[in-house]
C-alpha cells in the first residue's frame, strides 16, 4: 500500500512542477524554456529519492573527494585532505558546518555552469575520459544540502589559477556570485548554517558517526576538527588492506571488522581480491539460520563512499546465508546513490561473489572439514539450494548434508553408506503419518518436504547411478507393508466389507496388512490431494451456493479421491475384532478407530465425521448399557 | 468458542514477515497452523492462520489452495460478520485475487464464474467502494476467457471509474494496461506503455518477473535485442524453480527460442518441465506447453534426436518410448490440445485450438499422427 501513496504523492509533485513553471503566454511562435521550481525540487529528493537528510554529509563528501581526484590528475604529487569542523551556533544563533577540501577548485564559469545548473556535473564534461575516477555524476549533489539548510555558501579558488569566489545559493532558487580580494589556497569550502527543524542533523557527533559511515573507505583522509583537535575518521584501514603476523590475528580483524560493521557476530569469512573485476571486500557467514526467503542485505561501497548498507541484488539468490561488504570500482550507483544500477557489471560481480563462495566451501572440505560442517549445520537449507545446481557442489559438498529421516537426523553420506536405495516423500504430513511406522520396520524413508530436498536428492541419484534415489507415495509404503495370509485375508473378509461400508461415507476405504508397531490398530493416510479434498469438503459446508459449486467443480466433480485405513493384523483389538463375528460391533469399532486415527493426526472433523463419531459413541454405549445386543 | 491463546499463532506471522517472498516451507507451516487452529476448534486463529495461508499459497504457486482457505473465510464472515468485520478490506483484497484466478481452472464453468464476479460487484459496492476493482476484475477474466473485444469493453469501463483503496498500486495498473495490449497484439504500445516498470522509475510491492517475461518476446520483435537480454539475465535467476513464475519460465523459454538460443532454452525446458507436471494450476500448464511447443517445433526439424533429461518415471508414465524432442514434441502436442480442448470448450470459443493449429500449421502437414490432427480439427 506505502507503494501506491508514494506513487500519487510522486504524481502531484511532479505536476506541481508542471503547474509551478508555467508563464503566462502572451508571445505566440516563441520557443519558451522550461523552469523548474527548486522548492518542488528539493521535496522531490529529500521525500522520494534520498532516504534521508543525513545524505547531506555524504554528497558533500563525494564532491571534496572527486575535487582532490581531478586535482591529483593535475598534479599527481598532490596529498589530498578534507576537513570537516562544526562551529556552534552563539546566543540561539544555530551551529554551521564547514567542509573543505584542497582540490581542484572552481572558476567562476565553472561555478555559473555547475552549480546553478542542476543535472550539470563537472564530472561529466572536462573530466569526462577520467570519469571513472569519480563518485558523482548527476549534478544533483549539492542539492541535498537544502534539507537541512536554506543557504549554501561556497568559497572556491581553482587550482588552474583566478581569484577566489563567493557562491551564495538559496533553497529559493537564487544565488549571488562575487569576487573575493583575500588570498586563498586551491580548493573549496562550504558552509551550512542549519535550519532550526534540522539542528540535530548538524551536531559534532552525528557529523562524525556519518562522516565514518560514509567515508571509511574513501582514499582521502577526512579530518574532523573540533576546537583544537583533530581527529581522522577514516584512519583505520579496512582489514583486507591490513598484513598481518598470523592467521589467527588476519581472522580476528576480519570478524571483528564484520561485528564493527554489521552488529554481528559471524562465524567464518572469506577476503575478496578480485583486482580484475574491481572488487576488494569480504563475505561474512552468519552464525544463525537464515530462511531462504528472507531479504538480504549487503554493505556496498563504490569508489570508497559507502553506497548502501541493505543491497538485496549484489548475491546471488541462494546466498541468504551470507553477508558481503564490498568496495567496487564497477558497480554504477542509481541516481539516489543509494542503491545499484541492474547492469552488466552487477550481473559479473554477482557471478564472481557467488563463484567465490562456492569456491570457498568446496576447498574447505579438503582443509578444514569441521568448519565446513559447522557452516551446513546452520545454513544447510541454503547451501542445498546451491548443491542442487551443481554437480561438483553436490557431490563434494552434499555429502554431508543433514536430512531428517523416520530414524533420525542421516547426513546424505551416511545414508550413501548405510542403505542400497534411498526412499524420500514430498510432504510435511506425509512424513509425520509414516514416521513412525517406518521406523519400527527399520525403513529409512527422508523428509524431503522442502522442494530443494527432493531437487538435489534426484541430481545426487543420476551423480550416483549405482544407488537408487526414489519418491515414494504414502501409498506405497502401506502396501509395502507385509500382507496377510491367504486363509487370515479370508477370514477377514466380512470384516472387510462391513468396515468399507461403513468408510465409503466418509471418503476412505480399509485394508488389512501386518506392520510394526503392534500397539498400533491402525494407520489412516491420506494423498495430499484427499487432504486438500477434505479442506474443500470443510469449506464447502460453510459456504454459499455459488462457492459451494465452485468447490465442488474443482475438487469433487473431476476426481473423488479415497483416503486408507490399513487395519494392523498383528494388533490384538483387530484380532479381537476379527473374531467377534457381529457386523454391528465391528461397524461401531471401526467408526471409533477411524475417529481416534483423524484425532491423532490432528485432522478436524467434518459434519459426516462427527456424525458418525456420534454414531458409535451411541452404539458402544447401548452395547455396554446391553440396551442392543450384539449382531443388531 | 474457545478463547484463542494465540502466541504461537503470532510467532508464525512473525515469521512469514521475515520471508517477504515465502516459499514451500513456510506453506507446509501455515497448512499446518490452519489444522492445529481447525483441531482445538480455535475460530480466530483459524480465520487469522487462513488468511497468512492464502498470502503465501499465492507466492507459491498453489491457487487452489488459496482457493479453498478464502472460500472458508468468506463463509465464516457472512456467518458470523460481528466477529470479522475488521477483516472487510484485506477479505475484499483477496476476494479480487480469488475471483481472478477461477478462470485458471477448465473445471468453474463461465457461468460459476460470472455469478463470482456478481457477487464480488455487490460486496464491494455495499463496501463503499467504486466500481473501478468489479471492472478491472472484469476485462481480466474476459481476457483469461479469451474473450478480447469483451476485455476491451471492461477495460474502457475500468478506466473510467475513479480510483480508491481497493484500486491495484498505479504500477500494477499499469502492468495490467500493457498485458491488455499485449492480448491485443499492440505489441509497441505495450513497450511504450512498460517503460517505466522496467526501467524501475514506478515500483510496486512485488518485483514484476511475470511482465517482464511477457515483454522479451515484444522486445525482441521490436529490435531492442540487448534490452531484451538485459531483462532475460536480470530476472530469470528470480524466477527459476519457482511453481508461480512457471508461466514467466514459459515466456522466458520462448525468448530464448525467439533468439534462436536452442541449447538454452532447452535447459530451461529440462529446469522447469517438473514444475510444470506438478503444477495445480492447469492454465499455467496450458500455456507453459504452449511455449514448450516452439522449442520442439524447431528441435523436430532440426535436431529431432535431440535427447531430453526428463523427471525420473516420466517416460513409463507418459509411455514414450525415448527421451527424444521429437518424442517430446509429439507428447506435448497432445496435452497442451486436451488442454486446450477443456478450456475451449468451457470458455465457449476455439482460441487456444486456433493458436495451435496457426502455430503448427506447417508442422501438421507433415508426417504427424492422426491423433492429433483430430484433436487439433476439433474446432466448433
Amino acid at each position: 500500500m506505502n507503494e501506491t501513496r508514494t506513487a500519487e504523492t510522486e504524481s502531484q509533485a511532479a505536476l506541481s512542477l508542471v503547474k509551478n513553471s508555467q508563464q503566462p503566454v502572451s508571445r505566440a511562435n516563441q520557443d519558451f524554456r522550461f523552469q523548474v521550481n527548486l522548492q518542488a525540487i528539493i521535496d522531490l529528493l529529500s521525500n522520494h529519492l534520498y532516504s534521508g537528510p543525513q545524505v547531506y554529509i555524504r554528497e558533500l563528501l563525494q564532491n571534496a573527494v572527486d575535487a582532490t581526484a581531478a586535482r591529483s590528475a593535475l598534479d599527481p604529487s598532490h596529498k589530498g585532505e578534507i576537513l570537516i569542523e562544526v562551529v556552534p551556533g552563539r546566543e540561539g544563533v544555530p551551529s554551521t558546518l564547514l567542509i573543505e577540501d584542497n582540490g581542484m577548485g572552481l572558476t567562476q564559469e565553472e561555478i555559473h555552469a555547475f552549480l546553478a545548473t542542476i543535472g550539470s556535473s563537472s564530472k561529466r564534461s572536462d573530466f569526462q575520459e577520467q570519469r571513472a575516477n569519480y563518485i558523482g555524476q548527476f549534478g544533483i549533489g549539492l542539492l541535498s544540502c537544502f534539507m537541512v539548510t536554506d543557504e549554501i555558501v561556497l568559497i572556491t579558488r581553482s587550482a588552474r589559477g583566478g581569484p577566489a569566489i563567493e557562491w551564495k545559493g538559496k533553497s529559493d532558487g537564487s544565488y549571488t556570485v562575487r569576487v573575493l580580494e583575500t588570498e586563498h589556497a586551491p580548493g573549496t569550502r562550504v558552509f551550512l548554517r542549519s535550519r532550526a527543524d534540522r539542528a540535530d542533523f548538524l551536531k559534532p557527533p552525528f557529523v562524525r558517526d556519518m562522516a565514518a559511515r560514509y567515508g571509511s573507505l574513501l582514499p582521502v583522509p577526512i579530518v574532523l576538527v573540533t576546537g583544537d583537535r583533530r581527529c581522522q575518521v577514516n584512519a583505520a584501514l579496512p582489514p583486507w588492506k591490513q598484513r598481518y603476523a598470523t592467521e589467527s590475528d588476519r581472522r580476528a580483524a576480519f570478524l571483528n571488522y564484520g561485528k564493527r560493521l554489521c552488529g554481528v557476530d559471524f562465524l567464518d569469512f572469506i577476503p575478496l581480491e578480485m583486482r580484475s573485476d574491481g572488487l576488494e571486500g569480504a563475505v561474512f557467514f552468519l552464525p544463525h539460520a537464515q530462511n531462504i526467503s528472507a531479504r538480504r542485505s549487503n554493505h556496498v561501497f563504490v569508489k570508497g563512499m559507502l553506497l548502501t548498507e541493505g543491497a538485496d541484488n549484489l548475491m546471488p539468490p541462494w546466498a541468504v546465508f551470507v553477508r558481503c561488504v564490498i568496495n567496487s570500482t564497477q558497480l554504477r550507483p542509481t541516481a539516489s546513490r543509494e542503491a545499484i544500477y541492474e547492469d552488466d557489471a552487477l550481473l559479473a560481480a554477482r557471478e564472481r561473489l557467488g563463484a567465490a563462495i562456492r569456491d570457498y566451501l568446496l576447498n574447505l572440505s579438503v582443509k578444514n572439514p569441521e568448519r565446513l560442517l559447522q557452516i551446513i549445520a546452520i545454513h544447510s537449507q541454503a547451501i542445498m539450494s546451491l548443491a542442487a545446481e551443481d554437480d561438483e557442489f553436490c557431490e563434494v559438498v552434499g555429502r554431508h548434508l543433514p536430512f531428517e529421516t523416520s530414524l533420525g537426523i542421516m547426513s546424505l553420506g551416511e545414508l550413501q553408506k548405510h542403505f542400497q536405495e534411498i526412499n524420500y516423500v514430498t510432504g510435511e504430513e506425509e512424513f509425520r503419518q509414516i514416521a513412525q511406522v517406518a521406523a519400527a520396520q527399520s525403513l529409512c524413508i527422508i523428509n524431503a518436504r522442502h522442494y530443494l530436498a527432493a531437487k538435489l536428492l534426484e541430481r545426487y541419484a543420476a551423480l550416483f547411478p549405482g544407488q537408487p534415489v526414489r519418491r515414494v507415495t504414502i501409498q506405497e509404503l502401506t502396501a509395502s507393508f507385509r500382507d496377510v495370509e491367504p486363509a487370515a485375508q479370508e477370514r477377514a473378509a466380512r470384516l472387510i466389507e462391513t468396515a468399507a461400508s461403513t468408510l465409503h461415507p466418509v471418503n476412505c476405504r480399509p485394508s488389512l496388512r501386518r506392520f510394526l508397531p503392534a500397539e498400533l490398530p491402525v494407520l489412516y493416510t491420506a494423498s495430499e490431494a484427499r487432504r486438500l479434498q477434505r479442506s474443500a469438503e470443510q469449506a464447502r459446508e460453510a459456504s454459499s451456493e455459488v462457492w459451494s459449486g465452485i468447490l465442488v467443480s474443482v475438487f469433487q466433480e473431476s476426481d473423488p479421491t479415497f483416503a486408507e485405513l490399513c487395519l494392523n493384523y498383528e494388533n490384538p483389538l483387530i484380532q479381537r475384532l476379527l473374531r467377534t463375528g457381529s457386523d454391528a460391533v465391528a461397524r461401531r469399532v471401526v467408526e471409533v478407530l477411524y475417529v481416534q486415527a483423524l484425532l491423532l493426526g490432528q485432522y478436524p472433523l467434518n459434519a459426516a465425521e462427527m456424525r458418525l463419531l456420534n454414531q458409535a459413541l451411541t452404539g458402544l454405549a447401548e452395547f455396554a448399557a446391553g440396551c442392543r445386543k450384539e449382531g443388531t | 468458542m474457545n478463547v484463542s491463546d494465540d502466541r504461537w499463532l503470532e510467532e508464525l506471522v512473525a515469521s512469514l514477515q521475515e520471508a517477504y517472498d515465502p516459499g514451500p516451507d513456510q506453506l507446509a507451516r501455515w497448512q499446518e497452523a490452519v489444522r492445529r487452529a481447525d483441531a482445538s476448534n480455535d475460530l480466530r486463529s483459524a480465520y487469522a492462520a487462513r488468511k497468512q495461508l492464502h498470502r503465501v499459497a499465492v507466492c507459491c504457486g498453489h491457487t487452489e489452495i488459496a482457493l479453498v482457505g478464502f472460500a472458508w473465510r468468506l463463509a465464516q464472515f457472512d456467518l458470523r460478520p460481528e466477529l470479522f468485520e475488521q477483516d472487510l478490506f484485506e477479505l475484499l483484497w483477496d476476494y479480487k485475487w480469488s475471483a481472478r484466478s477461477l478462470s485458471s481452472f477448465p473445471e468453474i464453468s463461465r457461468a460459476q464464474i460470472l455469478e463470482t464476479l456478481d457477487d464480488l460487484g455487490l460486496r464491494l459496492q455495499r463496501a463503499g467502494y467504486s466500481r473501478r476493482t468489479e471492472f478491472y476484475c472484469r476485462r481480466d477474466v474476459a481476457l483469461t476467457l479469451c474473450d478480447l473485444e469483451c476485455a476491451e469493453r471492461w477495460h474502457e469501463e475500468w478506466l473510467k471509474q475513479p480510483r480508491d483503496r481497493m484500486s491495484d498500486c498505479p504500477a500494477c495498473e499499469q502492468g495490467a494496461q500493457v498485458i491488455s495490449l499485449l492480448c491485443w497484439k499492440r505489441e509497441s504500445e505495450a513497450i511504450e506503455l512498460a517503460s517505466p516498470l522496467l526501467e524501475g522509475r514506478l515500483s510496486r510491492a512485488w518485483p514484476p518477473y511475470g511482465l517482464i517475461a511477457s515483454l522479451l518476446c515484444p522486445l525482441v520483435r521490436a529490435g531492442r535485442t540487448e534490452q531484451a537480454r538485459r531483462h532475460h539475465l536480470r530476472t530469470y535467476p528470480n524466477i527459476a524453480d519457482r511453481l508461480r513464475y512457471i508461466g514467466a519460465a514459459g515466456d522466458h523459454l520462448r525468448y530464448l527460442v525467439l533468439c534462436n538460443d536452442l541449447d538454452k532454452a532447452r535447459a530451461v525446458f529440462e529446469r522447469h518441465f517438473p514444475l510444470a507436471l506438478q503444477t495445480p494450476d492447469p492454465a499455467d500448464r496450458r500455456g507453459f506447453y504452449s511455449d514448450s511447443l516452439e522449442l520442439f517445433g524447431q528441435l523436430r526439424v532440426h535436431h529431432p534426436r535431440t535427447e531430453i533429461h526428463l523427471p525420473p518415471g516420466f517416460l513409463a508414465t507418459a509411455g514414450i518410448e525415448n527421451p527424444y524432442a521429437c518424442s517430446l514434441w509429439e507428447w506435448l502436442s497432445r496435452e497442451y490440445l486436451d488442454l486446450a480442448t477443456r478450456f475451449d470448450l468451457r470458455n465457449g470459443n476455439d482460441y487456444f485450438r486456433r493458436h495451435f493449429r496457426a502455430a503448427n500449421r506447417d508442422r501438421l502437414d507433415q508426417a504427424m499422427g492422426a491423433q492429433l490432427h483430430t484433436l487439433a480439427g476439433q474446432a466448433p
